[in-house]
């Protein structure tokens, strides 16, 4: 149960100046019920990955794989890929077109073939997950607040039924409460509902909070791909590819170049409270 | 013309000025009709002097936006006054002008870059102005130079990052020769290098030229580095300060959906602990500066 890529590159254009590779040999397996986050500078090629993973875009060279099916032989259900990994835009709120609520939840799945009342129920069931209360299924998409569009756009992708959800920079342009319930949103999916979670993210606190394995990508390759606390080691190689560390993990950083005997793998700044406390004692 | 030059309570010149002001708009049905009307902006007073720095925060739909477009003239008072550099925004003969003084940075890199070469896309703003071309050229190059982005002057805008177009459009504002810069959200859908490129940018220009920095972000670090920061909440400004004050009420900012940056939290748990950190540190450098003088002093 994983969606591999193997040997997989990506060139846009047709030749000259307008060509251009996206993507350069990449070879990447994630497996069912990780939260996983890429991370890369614009123009890395993180949106052209993950458009591989349902097959919205085609791999110019490599395999792509799901559940050990090749989706690029014949008579593979792109339609069925499209169900089981669903994925979601950045600002999918822009997206929103039907007039209700319900109205553009129901829209993908009934899409998908789903029968009627199937929709129906799939539909409440995602809006009900993802946090939009009742009231609100017969109002206009345009009366809600951003952060509800933007739920109301993950729960058009969640009633299509995934067990992969990728989202595209799911907290951009939202305040930092609104950040932390996009986020609780997609724990509980992963926790509760078994659901794999991958996202791109620019925020490395973010990151360093919820993902468990984290792949960084740099011109079309991936530079780096491990655990948080591992990669987040890396603040050099990190700030030489336009990316960063948490503030936490850069002050220990810091403390450590000048000479203090500290702990370096903090994360958050409650790790990193703790580390500087135990090191003031010694 | 002008209603004249304002003066701050201390005599400093006054750049940004809003007395009372209200912004409401009406929801419509789908025939038009009018179903409710909503305050975004509900009685807000500020003063920006000129060359200041100013961070303003708030929650998606805080009325923080609404309340940028204000300064530009890109929306009027319902009530209530506002005034950039001593022009009063709803005399209609003022909002040439102040859209020239107040120049406004958006979010979408890709909404607001007009032309096809970098270059001509920096001299669209003085040319619509009637400066001559002699000028105009002048003024491209040390605007382009001076936001970093000089060496992409023959380029196609769609070939840049989104750190750079925001620079060329900020370069776009400095050659109309502005007082001040209004960046609305203009990094939030940077990486964190492009946000960096930006905001070293803009604090050039403040530092450099004196140019008044008006920010609308939801980035804690960014704001960080204001001089003054004004925090809203449903349309009225709930907090205000210079960051260590604000940052001080994490609860407050709590209750207006934001929170403090990662480095002032840790002093928090820090001091909770007992250990004696300065409480007016803002940045990493400085908070292992002290770290480190704790720890040898002890």
């Amino acid at each position: 149960m994983s969606i591999v890529l193997k040997n997989v590159s990506y060139t846009y254009g047709k030749s000259g100046s307008d060509c251009g590779q996206a993507l350069k040999d990449i070879s990447l397996e994630i497996h069912k019920g990780e939260f996983l986050a890429i991370v890369g500078h614009t123009g890395s090629g993180k949106s052209t990955l993950i458009q591989l993973f349902n097959g919205l875009e085609r791999a110019t060279q490599g395999e792509v794989y799901f559940q050990g099916e090749n989706i690029y032989s014949k008579g593979f259900s792109m339609k069925r890929l499209r169900s089981k990994v669903g994925l979601v835009f950045q600002y999918p709120e822009h997206q929103l077109f039907e007039a209700t609520v319900i109205k553009d939840v129901e829209f993908g799945p009934r899409n998908m073939g789903q029968e009627p009342l199937q929709v129906e129920l799939n539909s409440f069931q995602a809006l009900k997950d993802v946090g939009i209360s009742e009231e609100l299924l017969d109002v206009s998409v345009l009366a809600l607040s951003g952060g509800q569009k933007r739920r109301v756009a993950i729960a058009g992708v969640l009633a299509m039924q995934p067990e992969f959800l990728v989202l595209d920079e799911p907290m951009a342009g939202l305040d930092p409460a609104g950040r932390r319930e996009i986020f609780s949103l997609l724990k509980k999916l992963h926790e509760e509902r078994g659901i794999t979670i991958v996202f791109v993210s620019h925020s490395m606190e973010d990151v360093a909070e919820y993902a468990d394995r984290v792949v960084v990508m740099n011109q079309g390759q991936i530079v780096l791909d491990g655990k948080p606390r591992r990669i987040f080691h890396y603040e050099k190689e990190l700030q030489q590819i336009g990316l960063g560390v948490p503030q936490a993990a850069q002050l220990v950083h810091r403390l450590a170049e000048r000479g203090a005997g500290i702990e370096q793998d903090c994360l958050t700044a409650d790790e990193s409270a703790a580390a500087i406390l135990r090191w003031l004692e010694k | 013309m002008k209603d004249g030059k304002r003066e701050g309570r201390n005599g400093e010149a006054v750049l940004a000025e809003s007395h009372n002001l209200v912004h409401e708009y009406s929801r419509r049905d789908e025939d038009g009709n009018v179903t409710g009307i909503v305050r975004a902006v509900d009685g807000v007073d500020i003063q920006i002097k000129q060359g200041d720095f100013v961070a303003v925060l708030g929650a998606n739909g805080s009325g923080k936006s609404t309340f940028a477009k204000h300064l530009n003239a890109l929306l009027f008072p319902t009530e209530g006054t506002v005034y950039i550099d001593g022009m009063n925004t709803l005399e209609q003969d003022n909002i040439l002008a102040v859209r020239q003084t107040a120049g406004m940075v958006f979010q979408n890199p890709d909404n607001q870059i007009i032309a096809n070469v970098v270059e001509e896309d920096v001299g669209f703003g003085p040319e619509n102005m009637g400066v001559p071309t002699e000028e105009i050229l002048c003024r491209v190059e040390e605007s382009l130079k001076e936001a970093g982005v000089y060496e992409y002057r023959k380029h196609s805008p769609n070939r840049l990052s989104g750190g750079q177009k925001q620079r060329v459009a900020i370069a776009g504002i400095m050659a109309m020769r502005p007082k001040c810069i209004i960046l609305d959200e203009a990094t939030a859908m940077l990486d964190p290098s492009g946000r960096k490129s930006v905001m070293q940018t803009v604090q050039r220009f403040n530092r450099r030229e004196n140019i008044t920095i008006i920010l609308i972000t939801h980035f804690m670090e960014e704001a960080a580095k204001a001089d003054y920061i004004y925090v809203m909440k449903q349309g009225k400004v709930a907090l205000s300060g210079m960051p260590l004050q604000v940052f001080g009420q994490i609860g407050k900012l709590e209750e207006c959906r934001l929170e403090v940056p990662q480095v002032t939290q840790i002093v928090r748990k820090l001091r909770a602990a007992g250990v004696f950190v300065r409480e007016d540190i803002l940045s990493i450098d400085e908070l292992a500066e002290e770290l480190l003088k704790i720890r040898n002093c002890s």
